[in-house]
């Protein structure tokens, strides 16, 4: 069956300006070169550091940015191009719920005007009301509380007026921008175990992101890990959290806490060193070489990486598991890597 | 700060909890502001006096505005008399019941200031909003006529302005600006809504970055739905409160005029008129100066209690 949302190539680099002039200086590699594909039904997470560029990715596929380069297709339909009145009538396919529950409702607004927003918007007939209290109802909201205001709500139930708002004109797809990270954890559950009971009524399909693995494998069935606006592995739940392939992949899965991933073995924490580089100016090669433990692994020293890794941008294939990776020397499960960096954090 | 400490995760159940609305929660907060609440009283007896000036002076005082007592009220050299118990606050320098003259300049001055202050929002809020909202050169337009407006000599070119057309009958580019009430009005506008522009761009480029913005936008709204349902709702407050702080420099803006003499008509009851007219002889008359300015000062701060009142009431961090 052909997937619901494909993406080739994807890249979106905002420019800098600078100075009286406002000339460009420079670009932020936001998103690049992504290709991924979601399938009908199915909930694609997508994993990685804070500004490694899940937003703006979610931004592209729901066309509140503009591609710089690459294809977004939904249902087999290039959109990357639709201008924003042919994207008008598809708006109700793609919907989003947004990581603040506070700044993502109107405080102006009653929550029945808010969530009753995207029927006034498509001019959907009949009683806007009844249809946004039946939400409310679905979405775990008292429908009597029709005429309150967002700042009568705590974060969970502001979150929930938002998934409700997404729901309202039964989209295909959802996309949870980090749904549940300014949420406390005790009510993480609650909000991700309804958007999964959604799921299941709805026939949902869902691109969930975070950068929380731990929440991530609760609710997905594939996962794309990103780093520095790419992706470096991809591939389904189980292999990619049971045997991860990429060594940025398993630096991340070693900081959650057992028990949370559900991970087979017990993990020893790989700590990287170094911080992320900047997106503006991100390093050759392989993004990942200069903390890459694997790197060193294979030349044996702490200071080297092989060449091509500085050199050569390692494409997303095969590597010896079911998922993808884009690493040029993948994960075996006899590699050690905490061994690597741990004894001689480089720079300090 | 009742938002985050307040509803609970179960508030659902908690049916009987009667919800309040961001007005009714500002409504509450300026209740208890004595400060405020001194401030609108004086403004409402203000509003009154001004629509009821007529009526109050013909059965209070018994004299209209433009009546002269010479007889009565100036002395053998020609000096007006001070306040008796039929001219309250004695008489000014024509032999005119300033009492009178007092309560029909609050007319002049809440008419010339509202007039202004409203002109002045609306083309702030239009401007500002655009500007804020559209960016790009839209903004570098605005932004830079409200700069130059607001850093030019406003009262030296004021005073050029009325002087130029407010001298001669036929007022100036073809008549197409005339001495008189309007000219002053127009005056004050055109040097008041930059002051709103840039409050009003300031805050709709804040509120454009909020998510939800971006959530009407992904819903498929056009940029006149999300100006007038999502940004125009959240400056509400800011405009309310800085209209009010604007209305009492506005007044002061006419006194300022008239008291140049480039203000009102001659024959119009002017607090600023009133005050030029008590410079030459507030030494022997000192109800001249002292009851004009006295109703000055009493209306500029009672619009200032009650704009601070409102900023505290409706301040958007106390209101989320
Ligand atoms: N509108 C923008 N203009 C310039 N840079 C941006 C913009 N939006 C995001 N970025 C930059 O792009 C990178 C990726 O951001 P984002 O997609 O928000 O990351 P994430 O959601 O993974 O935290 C960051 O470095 C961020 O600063
Ligand atoms: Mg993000």
């Amino acid at each position: 069956m052909e997937p619901l949302v494909e993406v080739e190539g994807l890249t979106k680099r905002f420019p800098i300006h600078r100075g009286l002039l406002q000339r460009t200086v420079g670009h932020v590699h936001a998103v690049e070169d992504v290709t991924f594909s979601i399938r009908r039904g199915e909930t694609l997470g997508l994993v990685g550091e804070s500004g490694c560029g899940k937003s703006t990715t979610a931004r592209l596929i729901l066309k509140l940015l503009e591609a710089t380069e690459g294809t977004i297709r939904f249902e087999g339909r290039d959109i990357t191009r639709l201008s924003a009145r042919e994207m008008r009538p598809l708006r109700r396919e793609l919907q989003m719920v947004f990581q603040d529950p506070y700044s993502s409702l109107n405080p102006r607004q009653t929550v029945g005007q808010i969530v009753g927003t995207p029927f006034a918007i498509h001019g959907i007939e009949g009683s806007t009301r009844s249809k946004v209290q039946d939400l409310m109802e679905r979405v775990g909201l008292n429908p009597e509380h029709y005429n309150r205001y967002p700042h009568e709500f705590s974060g969970g139930q502001r979150q929930r007026i938002g998934v409700a708002r997404a729901l309202a004109l039964s989209p295909k797809l959802i996309v949870c921008d980090e749904p549940v990270s300014a949420l406390d954890v005790s009510i993480q559950a609650q909000i991700l175990n309804l958007l999964l009971s959604l799921q299941h009524d709805f026939a949902l399909t869902y691109l969930f992101i975070s950068h929380d693995l731990g929440v991530v494998r609760h609710v997905s069935d594939r996962i794309a890990v990103m780093y520095l606006g790419r992706i470096v592995e991809i591939g389904d739940a189980g292999d990619v959290y049971g045997v991860p392939k990429h060594p940025y992949t398993a630096a991340l899965l070693s900081a959650v806490p057992t028990g949370e991933a559900g991970g087979e073995m017990k993990r020893e924490r790989i700590i990287l060193s170094g911080d992320v580089p900047s997106p503006v100016d991100p390093p050759p090669g392989c993004a990942f070489h200069p903390r890459c433990p694997k790197a060193r692994l294979v030349t044996g020293s702490p200071d080297e990486v092989p060449e091509n890794c500085r050199t050569e941008i390692p494409p997303l294939r095969n590597s010896g598991g079911r998922q993808q990776a884009a690493c040029w020397y993948p994960l075996r499960p006899d590699d050690e890597l905490q061994r690597v960096v741990s004894h001689e954090p480089r720079g300090s | 700060m009742t938002s985050l400490a307040g509803p609970v995760e179960s508030a659902p159940l908690m049916g009987q909890v009667v919800g309040k609305s961001p007005r009714q929660l500002a409504w509450e907060r300026f209740r208890h502001d004595r400060a405020a609440l001194a401030g609108l009283l004086v403004i409402v007896l203000l509003v009154l006096i001004s629509i009821f000036a007529g009526v109050i002076g013909k059965y209070l005082a018994g004299h209209g505005p433009n009546d002269l007592f010479q007889r009565e009220m100036t002395d053998e050299f020609g000096l007006p008399l001070g306040p008796n118990s039929d001219f309250w606050f004695g008489a000014d320098t024509a032999g005119r019941d300033l009492f009178v003259r007092v309560l029909y300049g609050a007319r002049t001055s809440l008419l010339i200031a509202l007039a202004a202050t409203g002109i002045a929002v609306f083309i702030g809020v239009v401007l500002g909003t655009a500007a804020g909202y559209f960016r790009g050169v839209a903004d570098t337009i605005v932004s830079r006529v409200t700069d130059v407006i607001l850093a030019l000599p406003l009262l030296l070119l004021a005073i050029g302005i009325a002087a130029a057309c407010g001298t001669t009958k036929e007022g100036c580019l073809n008549g197409a600006i005339e001495p008189g009430l309007s000219l002053v009005v127009f005056i004050i506008a055109l040097f008041s809504w930059p002051y709103i522009a840039r409050i009003v761009r300031g805050n709709v480029l804040s509120i454009r970055e909020k998510e939800f913005i971006e959530s009407a936008r992904s819903l498929g709204a056009g940029n006149v739905r999300i100006m007038f349902r999502e940004v125009l709702p959240n400056l509400i407050a800011p405009i309310i409160v800085y209209s009010t702080l604007l209305i009492p420099s506005n007044i002061l803006f006419e006194a300022a005029l008239s008291f140049l003499g480039l203000g009102v008509p001659q024959e119009t009851p002017s607090w600023g008129r009133m005050l030029s007219d008590a410079a030459g002889v507030f030494d022997v008359a000192w109800w001249l100066m002292l009851f004009p300015g006295l109703f000055l000062v009493a209306t500029t701060l009672a619009f200032n209690l009650v704009g601070d009142g409102l900023r505290d009431a409706l301040d958007p961090r106390s209101g989320r």
